[in-house]
């Protein structure tokens, strides 16, 4: 080892990451070598100066700190301002959805699933019914559903509206809540306005007809003794048709809507049907109500007050159960008519 | 004195305080490597303060494989690494050769012969003689002699972070050294007085 090759060792050998054998020919060199021997002293030295003065720490320029402190606070504002940018805009919008959605179930979902209780019976029936009768797309499940859905909603609202004609019918009405209220009588009571029904089904005139005569005479008499007199009418004719056909109509709810021009028809029937045929320009649009009317009852606010329009209440019901294939009215005529067994109504 | 494990483990879980702790703890440190590296305070002071930005960024990846102190080491070298490469333009010395500077070529220092003394003693007179003589090497050199010498890394460690291999960094080393040393000789030399020179680049000012 010469001395140029000596000076380039020195600086490993003094960090010790030569190898045993070179830094023992450079101890061999520097032994017998004073200008490289005080040349790794001197580097020695300088070494050893350099990492005394690593030691030493520098003061702070003035504002150090304050900058840091900012700086840091900038890199921590990322945290929160992506949280907050994030999770305020995530949580406004899933609460806005969340408002929508309870907002939409209070105002479509509750009776849809009131309906689907009580029309829950008669679902089976009115897919076939509707398959059958509708000649609609065969519609999913959850089409129907939502048709149900309208068709609840639109009977309500056109029943509010169609009950201003019935009023014209008020007698006929009040009877109708009186019966409604008695748990144990209403399905009677719906029996008879689907025997109504059934029997004006198509025959509007003759029902109504019928209904003014039977209804103003007694209509607690019909109460109790629906069947009697409907078959009086001419219903229990259909009556004893009507068994079958009332399972079909309860799914035709949407053919409340049909059954509604039906009772749009009745006014043809007699002078008493002369005021009813006011509310037919009416019915069709209030077609729908009928169903609803039937199931849950809102016509019977409005049928209350004309005593003589029982019959006409009634009629709609019964109309809207035999035709329609909707949801709604067939679970409750299908109870209702199985008992009483008189709903023929439609056409047979 | 709290000990870094437990005031990392409290910046981890969210504790500013304890971050701050640590911070006060490190702070000039950091500062006076990067003012080593760097040359001037104020791109030192933004090196430290990246460095502990950065430094509190990644604390949730710090996974203790080292001391915290190391790890702010290595980051701050990083950074000023990072900030040589970037400000290639100031003048520096090179050992290897003539090489361009702002005043035209300088004398190698490899051999004997050590470029313009007048400037050295100018420089001595300055606040930090070493320091000078450190800011007048070349990047490549003063980023392995502060990264070894001052920050007291190993060489597998500067060649992994300089992307170079370990005989370079040896090389880079030796001559940086020997540039320092014949400086600071002949300084000695100058004035007969090693212990003058040294206590004063001991002192670092």
């Amino acid at each position: 080892m010469n001395c140029r090759q000596c000076r380039e060792l020195l600086s490993p050998y003094l960090d010790g990451v030569l190898t045993a054998a070179l830094s023992q020919a450079l101890e061999d060199h520097v032994r017998w070598c004073q200008s490289c021997r005080e040349e790794l002293a001197a580097l020695r030295q300088t070494v050893e100066l350099l990492r005394a003065w690593s030691e030493e720490e520098l003061e702070l320029p003035a504002g150090f700190e304050g900058r840091l402190r900012s700086r840091l606070e900038a890199a921590c504002r990322p945290w929160y301002r992506r949280l907050p940018h994030w999770i305020p805009l995530a949580a406004a919008a899933a609460i806005m959805v969340g408002v929508a959605i309870t907002a939409y179930a209070d105002h479509f979902g509750f009776p849809h699933a009131l309906q689907t209780r009580q029309a829950a019976p008669a679902f089976p029936q009115e897919e076939k019914v509707e398959n059958r009768s509708l000649p609609d797309p065969a519609t999913a499940p959850l089409a129907d559903a939502f048709s149900l859905m309208a068709t609840d909603q639109a009977s309500k609202q056109p029943v509010q509206e169609v009950t201003p004609p019935q009023k014209n019918l008020q007698p006929v009405q009040p009877p109708k809540r009186e019966p409604a209220k008695p748990a144990g009588s209403q399905q009677v009571i719906n029996g008879r306005e689907r025997e109504f029904v059934a029997g004006n089904g198509n025959n509007v005139n003759s029902r109504g007809g019928l209904a003014l005569d039977g209804g103003q005479q007694g209509q607690q008499k019909q109460k109790e003794e629906q069947k009697p007199q409907p078959g009086k009418d001419t219903q229990p004719g259909q009556g004893s048709k009507a068994p079958d056909k009332k399972e079909a109509n309860p799914p035709g709810q949407p053919g409340d809507k049909q059954l509604e021009p039906g009772q749009g028809g009745t006014p043809p029937a007699k002078g008493g049907p002369g005021e009813k045929t006011a509310p037919p320009p009416a019915g069709p649009p209030t077609s729908q109500l009928p169903d609803q009317g039937a199931g849950a009852g809102v016509q019977d606010p409005v049928p209350a007050p004309a005593g003589t329009v029982q019959p006409l209440s009634v009629m709609e019901g019964v109309y809207q159960h035999p035709e329609a294939p909707g949801g709604n009215l067939p679970p409750a005529a299908g109870q209702d008519g199985k008992p009483a067994g008189t709903s023929p109504p439609p056409s047979p | 004195m709290v000990p870094d494990d437990e005031l990392l483990a409290r910046s981890r879980a969210g504790d500013m305080e304890a971050f701050n702790l640590l911070v006060e703890r490190y702070q000039r440190m950091l500062y006076t490597i990067a003012y080593r590296f760097l040359g001037n305070p104020e791109d030192a002071s933004d090196a430290a303060q990246e460095a502990l930005v950065r430094a509190y960024k990644n604390l949730p990846g710090f996974r203790g494989q080292c001391s915290f102190k190391t790890w702010l080491q290595h980051i701050i070298a990083n950074i000023c690494r990072d900030t040589l490469r970037r400000l290639a333009r100031r003048p520096t010395l090179s050992l290897e050769g003539l090489q361009e500077t702002e005043g035209g070529s300088r004398e190698i220092a490899t051999g004997e012969e050590v470029t313009s003394p007048e400037e050295i003693f100018l420089a001595r007179e300055g606040q930090d003689y070493l320091h000078r003589l450190i800011q007048a090497l070349a990047p490549e050199y003063r980023l392995v002699i502060i990264m070894r010498d001052l920050q007291g890394f190993t060489y597998d460690e500067i060649a992994t972070s300089l992307g170079c291999s370990v005989g370079t960094v040896k090389s880079r080393l030796s001559r940086a050294r020997q540039f320092l040393r014949q400086q600071l000789i002949r300084e000695r030399e100058h004035f007969a007085s090693q212990s003058v020179y040294i206590n004063k680049g001991g002192e670092g000012r």
